[in-house]
């Protein structure tokens, strides 16, 4: 199982990488922005994205809208500090399949992982 | 021309006036010798002569030949006026080598006699040896060569002998990879002499450990058949056996250490010994014990500390200073020339000091985790209406503060089992079964009481209901044999 965290601060990463090892996952792969994502999910095709808001050159949004084209299966799970209802929508319009929002305890992370894994 | 013209020309030279050309070729045939006698005309000397000559004996001319008889034809027209011989040799068959075992592990890279005559070789670190640890690779088998067929003069081919295979007996102690390498599935002591190789599971020195054997530092058992000399040391992770006695020397094991006829240190020697110790005599010894201690006959001028219990139940301790967390049983206590005879009872400074450090370190944690709690209290507030930047300082603390958790559950865990395996072994009490002599100095708690008289057992010495030392006589024997007991 394969799965990319796409995230601007390299802290956040680590917590991210932390939970899914502890998890047992650990063909992990990381981005810093949106353009490094697509480039990053072209290559390695990963089954889980765990994808930040807002980043630099590209932010999480507009990778979800490109990545979707043509990856309709992957799960993509937004890990944001993005909390308004609108932007929620916008962001399961544009293909999320859930939420979390900043700040989470390391157990809610690990449970919405496993269960968008089981659920899929 | 026609040969009467050639004669007239040079008058004295005609075919009956030109020498023949012989060949000799040696009996096993690996040599033909043209032979060149002094004044040949050089005109008719040809390399095609030469070749046709040799030829005519059935000797191969091939072009390497050519090219020889070139060269030597280039030396005989230069000095005609003496006589020269042209040589063609046929080669030799170069024969195969044998196959042989190429040693890779380090432990037998050092060559005995280079190191005698190198200075400052450390000869107590001459380890004869080899310990290896599974997966370690220890030689490699090189194949056999085929050689190179030779041939003689006549081109009659020799055949080379082509080199044998080394056959090495292993058991299921090595596996040979594809590469031919011979690799230990165990750890243990390499016993290999040229026909077998395998992998002991024991280190057995048939004599002393001296300069002969050099140190000795393996990861399994060691049985010395002799004894430990001075300034040598032995040590393993798992048990040691000295046959013999122990002189000045190291003795480190991981698990037991038993010295059949004793250890004499002379306060150079020490151990470090994981579990049980078992002696005939201990003299002169400093070091650590993990587990039990038992000696046959004394513990004398010993700086000891034991995890377990003492039984000297046949012999006495004396002049030595002794941290004893479990039960001491000794015949005799102190010395009756008073010598300074200290011991400690219920007590292990190292023991306690790993427990110590572990307190430390979860006060430490504690301490670390109430920070963490004032500042996600003081970010609190920011959950809902913060920033980003706050959302994810709080997210961040949240998870250093679980990491924090983690650790003091684990570190409570061990203490627990560390504090209850340190209540398991104290026992803070001391048998004599016949004499204590004035001189002996008991600490319990702190408090140290000094014997200020000879007593005469069966002594019971303990803690009493006020925390303080108590000595008692034992009334029967019965008694006394209940309290010392066997201990496991």
């Amino acid at each position: 199982m394969k799965v990319l965290i796409v995230d601007d601060s390299r802290t956040m990463r680590n917590i991210q990488k932390g939970v899914l090892k502890k998890l047992g996952y650990t063909d992990i792969i990381e981005a810093v922005d949106g353009v490094d994502a697509l480039s990053k999910a072209q290559a390695n095709t990963p089954d889980l994205i765990l994808l930040d808001w807002n980043m630099p050159n590209m932010d999480g949004l507009t990778f979800l809208k490109t990545f979707r084209k043509n990856n309709g299966s992957t799960v993509v799970i937004m890990v944001t500090t993005e909390a308004e209802k609108t932007r929620v929508v916008e962001a399961i319009k544009a293909g999320v399949n859930n939420y979390l929002i900043k700040p989470f305890a390391p157990e809610s992370l690990a449970e919405i992982i496993n269960k968008m894994l089981q659920t899929t | 021309m026609s040969t009467l013209d050639s004669n007239l020309e040079h008058p004295g030279v005609g075919p009956d006036s030109i020498p023949e050309l012989v060949v000799h070729t040696s009996s096993d045939k690996m040599e033909a010798v043209l032979e060149i006698p002094a004044g040949y005309p050089g005109l008719m000397l040809t390399e095609d002569l030469c070749s046709i000559t040799f030829q005519e004996r059935g000797i191969l001319i091939g072009i390497e030949e050519q090219t020889h008889i070139h060269e030597c034809l280039v030396q005989v027209r230069a000095t005609p006026q003496q006589s020269h011989r042209i040589a063609i040799r046929g080669k030799n068959p170069i024969h195969g080598t044998d196959g042989f075992a190429e040693l890779i592990h380090d432990g037998f890279s050092r060559d005995e006699r280079h190191e005698a005559e190198v200075e400052g070789t450390d000869h107590y670190e001459r380890n004869q040896f080899v310990s290896v640890k599974p997966g370690q690779p220890i030689l490699r088998i090189v194949p056999p060569t085929s050689g190179e067929d030779g041939r003689n003069v006549e081109g009659k081919s020799l055949a080379a002998r082509a080199g044998k295979e080394l056959t090495l007996r292993m058991d299921d102690s090595v596996l040979v990879d594809a590469s031919g390498s011979c690799i230990a599935q165990i750890a243990g002591i390499v016993d290999y002499d040229g026909e077998r190789l395998r992998i002991v599971s024991k280190l057995e020195v048939p004599g002393n450990v001296d300069f002969k054997t050099g140190n000795i530092e393996v990861d399994c058992d060691v049985e010395i058949a002799g004894s430990v000399r001075d300034l040598f040391s032995v040590v393993t992770s798992k048990s040691i056996t000295v046959r013999g006695c122990v002189e000045a020397a190291t003795i480190h094991a991981g698990e037991n250490f038993t010295a059949c006829k004793g250890m004499a240190a002379r306060q150079k020697g020490q151990i470090q010994v994981g579990r049980n110790v078992n002696a005939a005599i201990l003299n002169n010894v400093s070091g650590r014990v993990g587990g039990n201690l038992v000696v046959n006959k004394e513990l004398v001028n010993c700086t000891l500390e034991v995890g377990g219990s003492i039984d000297v139940s046949a012999g006495a301790v004396l002049a030595s200073s002794i941290h004893a967390l479990g039960k001491v049983v000794t015949a005799e206590l102190g010395s009756a020339s008073e010598l300074s005879t200290k011991l400690f009872l219920g007590s292990s400074p190292k023991f306690e000091s790993v427990i110590a450090l572990g307190e430390n370190h979860l006060a430490a944690l504690a301490k670390k985790m109430e920070k963490c709690d004032r500042d996600l209290e003081a970010l609190g507030i920011a959950q809902k209406r913060g920033t980003a930047d706050q959302r994810e300082a709080i997210t961040e603390m949240m998870f250093a503060k679980s990491s924090i958790d983690e650790e003091i559950q684990l570190y409570e865990s061990k203490m627990h089992q560390l504090r209850a395996l340190y209540n398991s072994k104290k026992d803070a009490r001391v048998i004599v079964k016949k004499m204590m002599y004035a001189g002996t100095e008991l600490t319990v708690n702190g408090v140290t009481t000094k014997i200020s008289e000879n007593r005469k057992g069966p002594l019971l010495i303990g803690i009493g209901s006020d925390k303080k030392l108590e000595i008692k006589e034992m009334a029967s024997d019965a008694h006394l044999a209940a309290e010392s007991g066997s201990e496991s």
